[in-house]
């Protein structure tokens, strides 16, 4: 049951990432301009010639795709046209140290914050701790990590100078990226909590607990957190999406050198490759995440443990 | 038993209740969406959000109207010109700017300065060291020196409310155009997918079996494609514009609400109300359209209601990685990222979108919060 | 009075909610005896469920309060105590099977921690020792398997089977008194009376006084030695199964009765008691029943009935009972009920002899 359900994922994903790799494919021949444009138009006719022939661009477009899909499951993602023609890959490795690091720091850091925040909203329910928590929660949700960023840099960095404004050489320049960067899981980990907790809080189950003569203590840690903390592990989904597009903005901004700065500066100067290449590696964490969250849920919750799917 | 007490007979007398005087008794029924609202009135979030959003929205239809100044109108001239608001001079809003310059003394710094903004000496009104040549990096000692810049270009009975950008255009104006057209991408935005949504959750639920099997099949598929590379690839390919950016924004933004109105539709189909008019013989449009769309309204509205913020996001985030509208046009997301070019110095620049922005997204966030608690039939007493 | 071991006097419950103050029981009195059952019947909103919560101090905080009144158990009162107190007899002498074992039973916990949570508490117990006990409870409740049983989680057992979990764990500290909201209600029938046979059984062999919260009045009368009818936070009527079966005086037990369907009730109609309950968050002047009252009287929209004595046993507060009140007698139909049930009953007594 479990594994059926399990391969049955793993061909959707599949597919997914296929119709992405085909869609990047159809949209390069699409794009105006031959990539060697970029190298500022002085080569003769001849000359273009023999490098469309030697990277294979005379080929009929199904050869051209099918070399390309294969070369892609090899994990070459084709040459860069701004840097030297470096591969794509190459320019990726290297820039995803700081993207993880900063990203990891972020979502851990704010989902226990997140977590935190929105258990005590749910135990002192309706009081102004649940107010404020509340408030910081929309806060969170609402306002563009970009705008977020751009204001934690101004006074933070420019005014009161207690963080470096930019640039990624040790611990202390990782605060106020991952700050601005963990705002938002932060915040949708503290809400989805909060719902979570009261629902849980007003189950019969928790009303039994109290009928045994537990006491609160007990009621919160023992029997509501586990069960509130469960479907928190759904909104990983959202909060990668929210990683992702947070990195590219925010990398930009406090000049860190990761894939979301690269991203923005291959989108400036049309770098089609890498690009799509980064696109394809945001689709796969992605869907990656997707389905581990799936399954890790399954994994914890012992009502789907031996039942292998929801409900 | 109170001994004590004399009851009149007559007391125990059969008397005749008017019929409905049960019913009376019993608290009025109020309709559905009556009860909604009373609700939503009640949610002091929302009628804040309310307020927000109706304030924001007047002001972007007026407020472009309100001075003299065009958006697309470039003057370098008056480039970089500071905020200034009659009678507001108290909020800092004084037509007045602060530099920061550098030198090896004090006067050396604002004499840089004074010619490098070309500024007459007889504008300076303060100057203060901010950062001695000691604990600086270069040795040169850093000087705020805060000059009246209006008086300076001789334009004391101009005001430019929220300052002008490098150009020289008018941000008061440029800026309310700007929420214009990021409400106008998120309104729009919101209704494709409500239509797109609506009719494909609507089919695939009422049809049901092997329709819906494929449709869903379909949607798991484009779910797995997060919305950021698709919009991304498809501005690459539509050239960035109004109608490219929305029709990205869309491509895959109906995948919510088509799930959510499916699930509702197959909740509903097999209910009473919805066989009884199949038995009297309403066909499957009709049914459709009479009874479930009624019936699924109040979570359409909700979902729509978080799309717009969502889709408003989306557009200034493209914006600001290069790939939103193109100059003289301007979304709050554009001036928000032509602003961090200059910000450091000119900090309004950034901080009036900034503003707007954030309180368009927590306006329609706390609104749709607040309508989803009035609306939701689960939270229904 | 001397072998009652609970005694309630006056109790009112309030409710804040965005309309206004509920008063969703409003001066409720009575007194549970060791070793019997009292069944408290009534329609849903009529204030049964609030009364029990009352009892075990779980009317819940900031919104519910208990405004007055006197809840007397062991020379304690308990709507005095705090909530420390209260969590120490809480299971320990009060405990309480809820409505849904769908939903009572934690679903992340095994269930023999569950079961072993309030022994560990009240009794000191020792890990292995309680894990022994809820071995014992598990037999006890008709649980096959227990020593497998113990380890699973509550989605592996089926409604009937959590039931009697949340029996076990109600029964693990022997309670002095069980308080049961509908146990039954959300079962199938015939799961009903093996849940029902159940209950009786462990009162016979551990002497626990039920309290037994119901809508069913056909299960009152298998289980209960009393009855406390409720309408509008109130207890109407309240005296033995017998007082109230074949003697009701309360035009509310009446209509009670009146929409019981019977086993042999083929040709006969339901009789649908008209209107609805009372708003109580303004409770109206008089007789909160005069409203849905067949047989209304002028004072029953001036001034409230006391409880009027029928018998030794049986109260009734209803102003019909008053001597200056005109005759009346029940509606035919449910004169056909009660007579018909006290055939049958002695008919059964018969067989039994």
């Amino acid at each position: 049951m479990m594994a059926k359900y399990i391969i049955q994922r793993i061909i959707y994903m599949l597919i997914t990432l296929f119709i992405i790799a085909s869609a990047t494919f159809v949209l390069m021949q699409f794009l105006p301009g031959s990539p060697f444009n970029e190298l500022g138009g002085k080569m003769t006719a001849e000359q273009e010639e023999i490098l469309l022939e030697e990277y294979g661009l005379n080929d009929p477009v199904p050869v051209q795709y099918a070399r390309y899909i294969s070369n892609m499951v090899q994990g070459d993602l084709g040459v860069s046209f701004q840097y030297d023609n470096r591969s794509v890959t190459s320019i990726i490795l290297d820039r995803l140290g700081p993207s993880a690091h900063l990203g990891a720091q972020a979502l851990v850091i704010g989902s226990i914050l997140g977590i935190i925040l929105g258990m005590v909203a749910a135990i002192r329910h309706n009081t102004w701790v649940d107010y404020s928590s509340n408030v910081i929660a929309v806060i969170g949700i609402s306002i563009p990590s970009f705008v977020f960023a751009g204001l934690l840099q101004y006074y933070f960095a420019v005014q009161w100078r207690i963080f470096p404004p930019s640039f990624w050489e040790g611990p202390i320049y990782t605060v106020l990226p991952t700050v601005a960067l963990m705002i938002f899981p932060m915040a949708i980990c503290a809400r989805f909590m909060r719902t979570e907790m009261l629902e849980v809080l007003g189950s019969d189950y928790i009303e039994l607990a109290r009928a045994k003569g537990v006491s609160n203590n007990t009621i919160m840690f023992k029997h509501a957190l586990r069960n509130a903390l469960i479907p928190v592990i759904t909104v990983l989904g959202p909060m990668t999406v929210s990683l992702m597009t947070g990195t590219l903005v925010i990398e930009q901004i406090f000049a860190v050198p990761g894939i979301g700065e690269q991203f923005v500066r291959s989108i400036s100067v049309n770098d089609y490759p890498v690009i799509m290449g980064t696109t394809m590696l945001f689709s796969v964490l992605f869907v990656v995440v997707i389905l581990v969250v799936d399954l890790l849920y399954g994994l914890i919750d012992p009502r789907i443990r031996l039942t292998g799917g929801k409900d | 038993m109170d001994k004590d007490h004399n009851y009149n007979p007559e007391q125990f007398e059969r008397i005749q209740l008017k019929d409905d005087a049960g019913e009376q008794l019993t608290r009025p029924q109020i309709s559905y969406w009556k009860d909604a609202w009373l609700r939503l009135r009640k949610n002091k979030g929302a009628i804040i959000g309310l307020f927000v959003l109706a304030f924001i929205i007047l002001l972007a239809l007026v407020g472009p109207f309100m001075n003299k100044y065009e958006f697309d109108d470039p003057n370098y001239d008056l480039a970089y010109m500071p905020p200034k608001v009659q009678g507001l001079e108290w909020l800092g809003l004084d037509g007045k700017q602060t530099y920061e310059v550098q030198g090896s003394t004090k006067e050396d710094a604002i004499t840089r300065g004074l010619e490098g903004y070309e500024i007459d000496e007889e504008f300076l009104l303060d100057s203060e060291v901010i950062l001695p040549a000691e604990e600086s990096d270069n040795g040169y000692m850093t000087v705020a020196m805060e000059v009246d810049i209006y008086a300076a270009r001789g334009l004391e009975d101009e005001y430019y409310w929220f300052g002008t950008d490098s150009m020289g255009r008018d941000l008061w104006t440029r800026i309310w155009k700007g929420t214009q057209i990021s409400l106008y991408i998120g309104l729009l935005a919101a209704l494709i997918d409500m239509v797109v949504g609506v009719l494909y959750g609507g089919i695939s639920g009422y049809y049901g079996g092997r329709t819906d099997n494929v449709m869903q099949r379909i949607i798991e598929i484009l779910s797995g494609i997060p919305n950021l590379v698709v919009v991304i690839l498809f501005i690459m390919l539509l050239d960035p514009g109004l109608i490219a950016i929305t029709i990205a924004l869309t491509i895959t933004g109906w995948i919510g609400m088509a799930r959510i109105v499916r699930g509702q539709v197959l909740k509903l189909k097999n209910q009473e109300f919805i066989l009884a008019a199949r038995t009297l013989g309403a066909n499957d449009k009709r049914i459709l359209m009479k009874h479930l769309i009624p019936n699924v309204t109040s979570v359409i509205i909700i979902n729509t209601m978080f799309t717009i913020p969502s889709a408003i996001f989306f557009e200034a985030f493209l914006s600001f990685i290069g790939l939103g509208l193109q100059p003289p046009y301007a979304s709050l997301g554009t001036l928000i990222d032509t602003a961090f070019d200059d910000y450091r110095v000119f900090p309004y620049m950034l901080l009036f979108p900034a503003v707007i922005i954030s309180l368009l997204m927590i306006g329609f966030n706390i609104l749709a919060d607040g309508m989803r608690d009035a609306l939701d039939p689960k939270m229904r007493r | 009075m001397d072998d009652s071991i609970l005694d309630v006097r006056n109790l009112h419950v309030t409710f804040d909610t965005y309309g206004g103050k509920v008063q969703a029981v409003r001066g409720v009195n009575f007194s549970l005896k060791k070793g019997e059952t009292l069944a408290i019947v009534g329609e849903s909103g009529s204030g049964k469920s609030v009364t029990t919560k009352a009892l075990m101090g779980l009317v819940a905080k900031p919104a519910g309060k208990i405004p007055k009144g006197e809840i007397l158990f062991e020379d304690k009162d308990l709507a005095k105590l705090t909530e420390k107190q209260m969590q120490k007899i809480r299971g320990k002498d009060l405990s309480m099977i809820f409505q849904d074992p769908m939903t009572s039973l934690n679903p992340t916990m095994k269930i023999g921690k569950q079961i072993m949570e309030g022994l560990i508490l009240h009794q000191n117990l020792s890990k292995t020792n309680a894990k022994k006990r809820a071995l014992e409870l598990l037999e006890l409740v008709g649980i096959p398997d227990p020593v497998k049983r113990i380890d699973q989680y509550p989605h592996q057992f089926s409604g009937g089977m959590r039931q009697r979990v949340v029996i076990a764990i109600a029964l693990a500290c022997n309670p002095k008194i069980l308080i049961a909201d509908e146990p039954t209600t959300a079962l199938d029938v015939t799961i009903q009376a093996q849940i029902l046979e159940l209950m009786k059984d462990i009162q016979e062999k551990m002497d626990t006084s039920i309290i037994f919260i119901t809508h069913d009045l056909g299960v009152v009368a298998n289980v209960a030695d009393r009855v406390a009818v409720m309408y509008a936070g109130k207890i109407v009527e309240i005296g033995t199964v017998d007082d109230v079966f074949y003697n009701p005086k309360h035009p509310y037990t009446w209509g009670l009765l009146g929409s019981m369907p019977t086993v042999d009730s083929e040709e006969e109609k339901l009789i649908a008691i008209p209107g609805t309950p009372p708003d109580l968050i303004h409770p109206p002047k008089g007789d909160a029943f005069a409203a849905r009252n067949e047989y209304i009287m002028q004072i029953d929209l001036e001034e409230e009935p006391p409880m009027f004595k029928v018998s030794d046993t049986h109260y009734a507060a209803t102003w019909l009972l008053h001597e200056d009140a005109p005759d009346v007698n029940p509606p035919q139909a449910v004169k056909k009920r009660i007579s018909d049930a006290r055939r049958n009953k002695s008919s059964v007594e018969e067989v039994r002899d």
